[in-house]
Parts: structure tokens; C-alpha cells; sequence
């Protein structure tokens, strides 16, 4: 079979050259933003030197008090636990509408026969913002941790069934039926096939709706005051502790950060074959 | 012309009336005799009974040693073709070009056929038709007498499109087992056998766990006839399979697809080929069909009665070789110049 093989992978022994057998690189390499970070640093001190020299108010802490109230806030671990309510709201709600959108959406992007009973009532709600449904959200569902696990997923729900919705409709043709001409029936086309085809656009559709869903879990907490960083926002604000609020904002954004890193990372690993992950419609 | 061509080399060049009866298969003694041996009619090939084969090296092998060699390995003259293609049209959209117009020809078992054509005139939308992959607009395409409708099990298609065809969240190894995902039939380890050797005829062991976005485009091609190989479809169907591969590794690719027709159980695997390279019919198949401009139908159908087993040195410098080719390149001139107008066996004299 020498004659099949190329000369680099076939030794004249016929042995092959074993190459080293290797996945995409898809190491997280943290790289570390010296100029980025160098910019966020010098702007925060110029915000230091401005609120210590020339904005002299309650309402606008300096952001080394602010830090400091994180760090005394942290220890005495409110903003942990807020943080971890707001946390839990917020996976929860963005993992059901995962799970709900892809099903949706695959169904929808396998038939345009369904995807047309339900196109009116999809394009009636998609646009309606979702914290226009929070008070009627609440007179269902009480002002517990479910409204914001339900209102977070409503959210959150859209744009990964509009991706995916679009990368199983856009599937490659030669794909399907490459499947289909080796006797996959349609389901399993469908698993095999048409969901991998999209995995590239719903990584991206979770990574919008991730962004969305935190939007979601803090509206709902400072609106029903039902605990979290939301709530606990509020809270340091009505008892004028202007520095602790401005630590949960900050504790806020980190979390923010965290959670983008994350999917980020997630993205890259399932979707490992495309260097470039295409960015979803955002809402 | 055909007539002329006919009595130039009467030995060699056997016209079959395109539409007519099927081709009947030239026995390998016939390689100087001027007689097309038309198949008996007679009992259907018998499943399960093997034709002993040897392995990949049994194709050096001469007719004396290995009587049941190539085209006699059919054990029983088969009466009825396995393929028949009727009169199949296709249009793909009402107001739209006629791409197929009368597409008609029929394959026994174990046949080897090469189609060429002209670029864009329908092979590729010919052979998506024959698989149950696509509707023809009329027209129909038997299987056994079995009118084909949606994609039947023993058949499988390399697409052209290899790039797209493949699945780049796989390995290759995955990629090439997964048409096998579904067999209960075979066992875990038969499946992995089947699929090791299926990449190794292709030449890209140590490979496996590589993505096809990993490959350069002849390899990826060559993980597609794998995938296919693996599957171990009774009828092969391939779209331009070697067109990104070098010219050594496509003569090897070319032997492999030789011996893995011969060494198939019964008589062979039967074998559809589109190429756009006319030596590689020639060499290839036993029978070519020279496809007319679009709308396509056979312009031409011919008998290649070179000696067995082939060899890509020795027959291809033989005169009968030579003849061919200048004989499809006449007729691929000319339905080109007719533009169109079908008619297998219009003289342009
Ligand atoms: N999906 C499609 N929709 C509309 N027209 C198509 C489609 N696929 C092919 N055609 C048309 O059908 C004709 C034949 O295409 P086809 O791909 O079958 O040609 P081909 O003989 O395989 O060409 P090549 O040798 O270049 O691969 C072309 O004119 C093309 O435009
Ligand atoms: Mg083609």
C-alpha cells in the first residue's frame, strides 16, 4: 500500500510514521492585557484624584473606599452569599433555557413546516422586552427565587433558539445527505448531523443570553427584593451606605466578567474545530 | 463517425446501443475477440457464497492462475441488471434548465462503469438521482426492479464535494465509522477492524485521531473513499474521487478501488464512476459512458475490452488504450459541438 501513502508518512519499511496525533490547539491561554490593564489602572486613579481633589460628595465615594468596603464586605461574607444567590438564579435560569432553546430551535430548523405555525407568536415575543413581563412574572409566580430563575430563562431563551434555530436551517446540504445516503434515519440525522452543525452558532447563542440572563437575575432581585446582589444593591442604598453599594455594583461586574470568561472558555472546548466563532444576533 | 470509429478498430471498441438492451460484459477472453458476450439469462446470483479472493496483492495475479478473476468472478450470469436508469429528466425548478434529458442505462452486477462528461452537464445531479438523494423531475432509476425512492442501504456515494461531505467535529476515525454507528449487526470490534482497514487502503494510518480541518485536501478526500469503503456498500457510486490527489497516490488510489471491487463477496462490487479524466475511465472500467452537453443524456456507450488485470504502466500504453481515448475524445468533441442535441447514434456524416 506504499504507493497509496505519501513518502513522509510511510517509512520505506512500510512502518508509519507514526505522526503525533493531536487535537486542535484549544489550551486556554490566559495572556495577561498589559495595556488594557494598564489604561483600567491609570483610570482609576485619575477617578481617585478627581474624587479626592475636586468632587467632594457622599453620593460619590472615592475607589479606594470603595475597594476597601469590598474587601471588608467580602469578609464578612454577605456579598459572598448575595453573590452565590444571584449566581445560582442565574445558571439555573440559563441552563433550562439552554435546554429548552435547543430542542426548540433544532425542531424549528428541521422543518419549515413548524418553524411556520409558529413564526407569528415567535416574532409577537421576541421582541417584547422581558422585564416588561416581570410584574406579571411576579403575580404568577410570587416574588421568590422562581420568578427570577423563570424570568432569567425566559430571556435568556431567545437568542439560543434563534441560533440554533439557524444553524441547524443552514446546515451544510452535502452534510445531511451524506448522512442520509449511508441510511441515517431522521432523528438521528437530526443528533448526529444537524446539531453539531449548529453547535458553532449556539455556543455563540449562549454566550449573548449568558449576558442577558445576569441582566435578568439582578433586575428581578432589585425589583422584588428577593435577595442577591440586586437586593443587596438596594438595600446599602436605601441605608445611604454609599460605599458598600458601589461594591456590589463592582462585585457585580466581576461576576460579569467571570461568567463571560467561562463561556468563553466553554465555547472554545465544545466547539473546537472552528477557530472562528461567529457572533450571534445579540437582542 | 461511430461506424467509422467501430470499423477502425472493431476488436476494441464495441458500441452498445445506448438505449437498448443491457451491456452484456466482455469474459476476459475475449480481450481479441471481436464477439460481445452477451450474459445469459439465467438464475440470480447467490448471496452469502463468496468468490475466494486473495488479498490486496492477488491483483498481479494472472487470469490463467486466478480463473475466477475479474469479470468472470460473476457467478451467475446475472439476466437482469441490478441498475437500471430509465429515461430519467431533472429540472430543478419548474421554470428552470432541463439538467438530465433522458438519462437511460442499465448495470449488471459487478460492473465497473465510468462516466465522463463534459463540466456541468449533470453527472454529479445523475448520480445524486440514482441514490435516492434527489427526485428526478421523470423518470426513474430501478434497483432490482425496485423503483429507488429514498437512499437504499447497499448503495453509497463519494460525494465531489469532499470538504463539505466531511464532518469536522470528527476524527477521521470517527468520521469513518460513522456510516457503521447504526450496524447492530456488527460487533464493536468488527467495526473498528473494518474501519482500520478502510484507512489503511487509503494510506493515512496514524492518522485517526486528526480532524479532517487538520488534512490537507487530498487526504481529506481520501478519509471520504474510506468512509465509504468501510461501509461496504454493494454499489459504489463516486463523484470525481481522486480530483485533489497527486498523480501517484491516484494511480494507487485507482488500484485500490480495483482490487476492492474484486475482492467484494458474490461478484463484485459494482462500481459508478464520474471522472473527468478519460485515461482514468479507460483504465478503470469496463464500460464508459460518454455523457452529451447539457442536458445530459449518453452520448455513447462503450466496451472497454482491455486485458485484465490492468496495469497502470503496461495498459496504459497499450494501442487498444490509445484507440479509446482517441475514440471519447472524437465523441466529446462532437456532442459538444451538436450542443446538446442528444442522439447516440446520429451520424455526422
Ligand atoms: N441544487 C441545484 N439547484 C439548481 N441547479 C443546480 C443544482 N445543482 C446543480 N445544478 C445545475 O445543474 C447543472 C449540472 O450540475 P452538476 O453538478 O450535476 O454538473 P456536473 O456534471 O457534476 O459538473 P462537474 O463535472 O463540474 O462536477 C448545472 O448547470 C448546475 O447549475
Ligand atoms: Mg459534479
Amino acid at each position: 500500500m506504499t504507493l497509496v501513502s505519501e513518502k513522509n508518512e510511510v517509512r520505506p519499511d512500510g512502518a508509519a510514521a507514526a505522526p503525533t496525533p493531536r487535537r486542535p490547539a484549544r489550551k486556554f491561554r490566559f495572556r495577561v492585557n498589559l495595556r488594557g490593564l494598564a489604561f483600567a489602572v491609570g483610570l482609576v486613579l485619575a477617578l481617585e484624584a478627581l474624587t479626592t481633589w475636586y468632587v467632594r460628595s457622599a453620593y460619590v465615594p472615592r475607589p479606594s473606599e470603595v475597594f476597601a468596603a469590598l474587601y471588608a464586605e467580602l469578609l464578612r461574607g454577605d456579598l459572598i452569599r448575595d453573590a452565590g444567590q444571584t449566581l445560582q438564579t442565574f445558571s439555573l435560569g440559563l441552563l433550562f433555557a439552554t435546554v429548552a432553546a435547543i430542542a426548540a430551535g433544532v425542531v424549528l430548523g428541521s422543518s419549515p413546516r413548524i418553524f411556520s405555525a409558529f413564526k407569528l407568536i415567535i416574532e409577537f415575543l421576541r421582541p417584547l422586552p422581558s422585564v416588561a413581563l416581570i410584574p406579571f412574572a411576579i403575580l404568577i409566580l410570587g416574588v421568590g427565587g422562581t420568578t427570577g430563575v423563570a424570568m432569567t430563562a425566559y430571556a435568556a431563551f431567545w437568542p439560543i433558539l434563534f441560533n440554533t434555530y439557524y444553524g441547524v436551517r443552514d446546515a451544510d446540504p452535502v452534510a445531511v445527505d451524506t448522512a442520509r445516503n449511508f441510511g441515517l434515519s431522521r432523528p438521528a440525522v437530526l443528533r448526529r448531523v444537524l446539531l453539531p452543525s449548529a453547535a458553532t452558532n449556539i455556543a455563540a447563542g449562549i454566550r449573548i443570553s449568558a449576558a442577558i440572563a445576569l441582566i435578568l437575575a439582578i433586575t428581578v432581585e432589585i425589583i422584588t427584593s428577593s435577595g442577591g446582589l440586586g437586593y443587596y444593591i438596594v438595600r446599602m442604598q436605601t441605608a445611604t451606605r454609599t460605599e458598600d453599594m458601589y461594591a456590589g455594583v463592582v462585585a457585580v461586574g466581576i461576576l460579569g466578567y467571570v461568567i463571560n470568561l467561562a463561556v468563553a472558555a466553554l465555547e472554545r472546548k465544545v466547539v473546537f474545530w472552528k477557530t472562528d466563532v461567529r457572533d450571534g444576533g445579540a437582542r | 463517425m461511430l461506424g467509422a470509429a467501430t470499423e477502425r478498430s472493431p476488436d476494441r471498441i464495441g458500441k452498445v446501443g445506448a438505449r437498448t438492451s443491457p451491456a452484456g460484459r466482455p469474459t476476459p477472453v475475449s480481450a481479441t475477440d471481436s464477439s460481445l458476450v452477451k450474459s445469459t439469462p439465467g438464475d440470480r446470483p447467490m448471496p452469502g457464497k463468496a468468490v475466494p479472493t486473495e488479498g490486496l496483492t492477488s491483483m498481479t495475479t494472472d487470469l490463467q492462475q486466478h480463473p475466477t478473476g475479474r469479470s468472470s468472478a460473476v457467478q451467475t450470469p446475472s439476466g437482469s441488471p441490478i441498475l437500471r436508469v430509465d429515461e430519467l429528466r431533472k429540472r430543478y425548478s419548474d421554470d428552470g434548465p432541463l439538467v438530465c434529458d433522458g438519462l437511460s442505462f442499465s448495470v449488471d452486477q459487478g460492473d465497473f462503469v465510468a462516466i465522463v462528461g463534459p463540466s456541468g452537464c449533470g453527472k454529479s445531479t445523475m448520480l445524486r438521482m440514482i441514490c435516492g438523494l434527489l427526485e428526478p423531475s421523470a423518470g426513474e432509476v430501478r434497483l432490482r426492479d425496485q423503483k429507488i425512492v429514498s437512499p437504499p442501504p447497499e448503495m453509497a456515494l463519494v460525494f465531489q464535494d469532499y470538504t463539505r461531505s466531511l464532518y469536522p467535529w470528527l476524527s477521521v476515525e470517527r468520521n469513518v465509522r460513522f456510516p457503521l454507528a447504526k450496524r447492530r449487526d456488527l460487533s464493536k470490534e468488527e467495526k473498528a477492524a473494518r474501519v482500520a482497514e478502510a484507512i489503511e487502503t487509503v494510506g493515512l494510518t496514524g492518522f485517526e485521531s486528526y480532524h479532517p480541518g487538520q488534512l490537507s485536501g487530498g487526504m481529506q478526500q481520501r478519509v471520504a473513499i474510506a468512509r465509504a469503503l468501510a461501509f461496504r456498500p454493494r454499489i459504489l457510486l463516486l463523484d470525481e474521487p481522486f480530483a485533489s490527489v497527486d498523480a501517484l497516490t491516484k494511480e494507487g488510489l485507482e488500484d485500490t478501488l480495483l482490487d476492492v471491487q474484486k475482492q467484494f463477496a458474490d461478484s463484485g462490487m459494482t462500481m459508478l464512476l464520474v471522472t473527468h479524466d478519460i485515461d482514468e475511465a479507460i483504465y478503470l472500467a469496463d464500460r464508459i459512458l460518454v455523457l452529451s452537453k447539457p442536458p445530459c443524456a449518453v452520448a455513447e456507450e462503450l466496451v472497454v475490452d482491455l486485458p485484465g488485470p490492468r496495469s497502470q504502466v503496461e495498459t496504459r500504453s497499450l494501442p487498444e488504450f490509445l484507440r479509446i481515448r482517441a475514440h471519447i475524445h472524437d465523441v466529446m468533441g462532437l456532442s459538444a459541438q451538436r450542443g446538446g442535441t442528444r442522439g447516440a447514434a446520429r451520424s455526422t456524416a
